[in-house]
């Protein structure tokens, strides 16, 4: 049966890798996400796992990777300076395959920052964090009920894609409890990662299956193989040539891409939708004059979402990821031209706006609602760029804007 | 009835949304009592955001606030914007949020903590209760946290204190009896003020 928890996001992200399978952690405490090194502490070794308190977040990382070619399904948690330590054995688990989850509670950097209040600046480190061309996968919730139902998807999708998957939660999510309907034990879909069969001396531990992810065998059993942080062929040996090279770093990015669909989906959200049909709009197909495309994510995304309920007159759609990468560019891209304008609203001096400036292509103008002073960006500074009357970045007025931007002035 | 346009009310189409500020020193166990009214909120089938203010390092003795939204509607901001209840155990806790209380904000101090004079004290409708006091007359002293909540929801009517009761036992289990009894005296102490003051309500009716 369903039951009613009031959980912190922490909390939330914390039960959702245990009924997701996670049995190994290893890391080291940093505020804002202590809490799920703690409860890990607590639950993992009770259900006969393993949690390791390491000597930082470099080392955590490669236990990670150890532990994941070893067999478990292994986790992390950490916020942004440990985020920048792990960056290295990230690679090395793009590179070898190993599925992992890593929680980045994220708080204001750079460095240290403002320990440790809240801040959404990791975005494009959880892209290009690691060097080299690969792939990367974030999940981002907004609320402590996806804390558990994201973190059971980004051990679905690391054990799928064979991959480190993100999730990118924050000081504002992590800390706040609210209602999780707690789905009963048995319920979840859980993924498995691909695993060979047949004859051991015939694997081909980078020989990739139909979806371009080949099956991982366990350290210790009967398949035998070799794993490096350099290019390899399908048998897991070092190769130099550029036929090889090229060919992986084609298909490490094509496993993420040509599994699209099973990336968590944005949600899509306008104020007829909202508040349900007191409050009716002109149908699809009419175009109401106006109309803006809010893009947020996580915490700021709430901020975005109250904007809707506090302007119910006023026509506006929220785009909300929940994979913020790959970023849900097809969904967000079909919704511009719908619109007169799109605002973005993140808290930091603007990372995803770049991303949404790329989909949107000059269609539309494009402003942003930015803050990263350590303090949650609140609905009446969104409100104000959805109006128009501001634009956070700089050179980039409303003025400037005036013959498409909104209508609030 | 205070709690009429509060979470629980039905009139009309006056928004839901209830929002409160439980504040004092770090250790009082005021994150914990938002904790137990979310909890509550939860168990009457109503939606609920509990959060704690970052302050840098909270620790024993600094200022601390418990922030906590009560609705009937899903919560989209998970912060307080204009307070409707404020319980504060300490001036400071005061002096810092009383210029995020709504208009006829339910308000309730700690009468030996902050001041019913001059500068700094709450004006108009402020209920002074003896919550601190109490519970070290009473031994209660840990469970200081009860007895302001007590007193919150009495005075709000935001949730029935069936509710609370039933959240106190299943967060404390075995320890529950104390708090229990932590959190009958404070609605208890705030049944007799309101008794015995007359109309200083100010409970947002």
């Amino acid at each position: 049966m369903t039951r009613k928890a009031f959980w912190q996001g922490n909390e939330a992200v914390l039960e959702g890798a245990v009924a997701a399978g996670a049995r190994f952690y290893a890391g080291y405490p940093i505020t804002p996400s202590s809490e799920i090194a703690e409860l890990a502490s607590r639950r993992l070794p009770a259900l006969g796992g393993v949690f390791i308190q390491m000597e930082d977040e470099i080392a955590s990382m490669a236990a990670l990777v150890g532990a994941s070619l070893a067999g478990a399904k292994a986790f992390t948690a950490t916020s942004g300076p440990g985020f920048s330590l792990m960056q290295e054995n990230i690679g090395l688990a793009i590179m070898v395959e190993a599925p992992c989850v890593v929680i980045n509670v994220m708080r204001s950097g750079p460095s240290t920052g403002l320990a440790t209040k809240p801040a959404q600046a990791d975005v494009m480190q959880a892209r290009w964090g690691t060097h080299g061309d690969h792939p990367a996968v974030a999940l981002v919730p907004a609320s402590v009920s996806e804390c558990f139902s994201l973190t059971v998807a980004a051990f679905n999708l690391a054990e799928r894609l064979r991959m480190p998957v993100f999730v990118l939660s924050d000081e504002i999510i992590g800390h706040m409890r609210e209602r999780v309907e707690v789905p009963p034990e048995g319920s979840l879909e859980i993924w498995e990662r691909p695993r060979p069969s047949g004859d051991p001396s015939e694997y081909r531990p980078y020989r990739p299956g139909p979806d371009g992810v080949p099956p991982l065998a366990e350290f210790g059993g009967p398949y035998v193989f070799h794993a490096t942080s350099s290019m390899h062929d399908e048998r897991g040996v070092s190769a130099n040539d550029a036929g090889t090279a090229a060919a992986l770093i084609a298909r490490l990015g094509a496993k993420v891409l040509r599994n699209w669909e099973l990336l968590p989906p944005p949600e899509i959200v306008d104020t007829a939708s909202l508040l349900g049909s007191g409050h009716d709009r002109p149908g699809k197909g009419a175009k109401p004059a106006g109309g803006v495309l809010l893009v947020a994510f996580g915490s700021s995304a709430r901020s975005a979402r109250q904007v809707l309920v506090d302007h119910p007159e006023r026509f506006v759609t929220l785009f909300r990821p929940r994979t913020l990468w790959p970023f849900p560019e097809a969904e967000l891209s079909a919704l511009v031209e719908d619109h007169e304008s799109v605002v973005v609203a993140e808290m930091n001096t603007g990372q995803l706006v770049l991303e949404a400036e790329r989909v949107v292509a000059g269609r539309r103008p494009v402003r942003a609602a930015l803050r990263s002073d350590g303090e949650i960006i609140t609905p009446e500074e969104i409100w104000e760029v959805v109006c128009g009357r501001r634009d956070a970045r700089a050179g980039r007025t409303g003025e400037s804007w005036s013959g498409t931007g909104g209508s609030g002035r | 009835m205070p709690g009429k346009d509060g979470p629980r009310g039905t009139e009309g189409m006056r928004p839901s949304r209830w929002e409160a500020i439980l504040a004092g020193e770090g250790g009082q166990g005021l994150v914990v009592a938002g904790i137990v009214l979310g909890e509550a909120a939860i168990l009457e089938g109503l939606e609920a955001v509990q959060s704690q203010w970052v302050l840098g390092s909270a620790t024993r003795g600094s200022l601390s606030r418990s922030e906590v939204v009560i609705s009937r509607d899903p919560i989209a901001f998970p912060r307080v914007r204009r307070a409707g209840a404020l319980l504060a155990l300490t001036r400071a806790a005061f002096e810092r949020h009383r210029d995020l209380l709504a208009p006829e904000a339910l308000v309730i101090v700690d009468e030996d903590h902050v001041p019913g004079a001059g500068p700094g004290a709450p004006e108009g409708v402020a209920h002074r209760l003896p919550v601190v006091r109490t519970a070290g007359e009473l031994g209660l002293a840990r469970s200081t946290n009860m007895i302001a909540l007590g007193a919150l929801v009495a005075l709000s009517g935001v949730l029935e204190h069936g509710s609370i009761e039933r959240a106190i036992m299943a967060r404390f289990g075995a320890k529950a009896i104390p708090n229990l009894e932590a959190y009958r005296t404070g609605a208890r102490l705030a049944g007799a003020r309101l008794a015995g003051a007359g109309p200083a309500g100010g409970a947002g009716s």
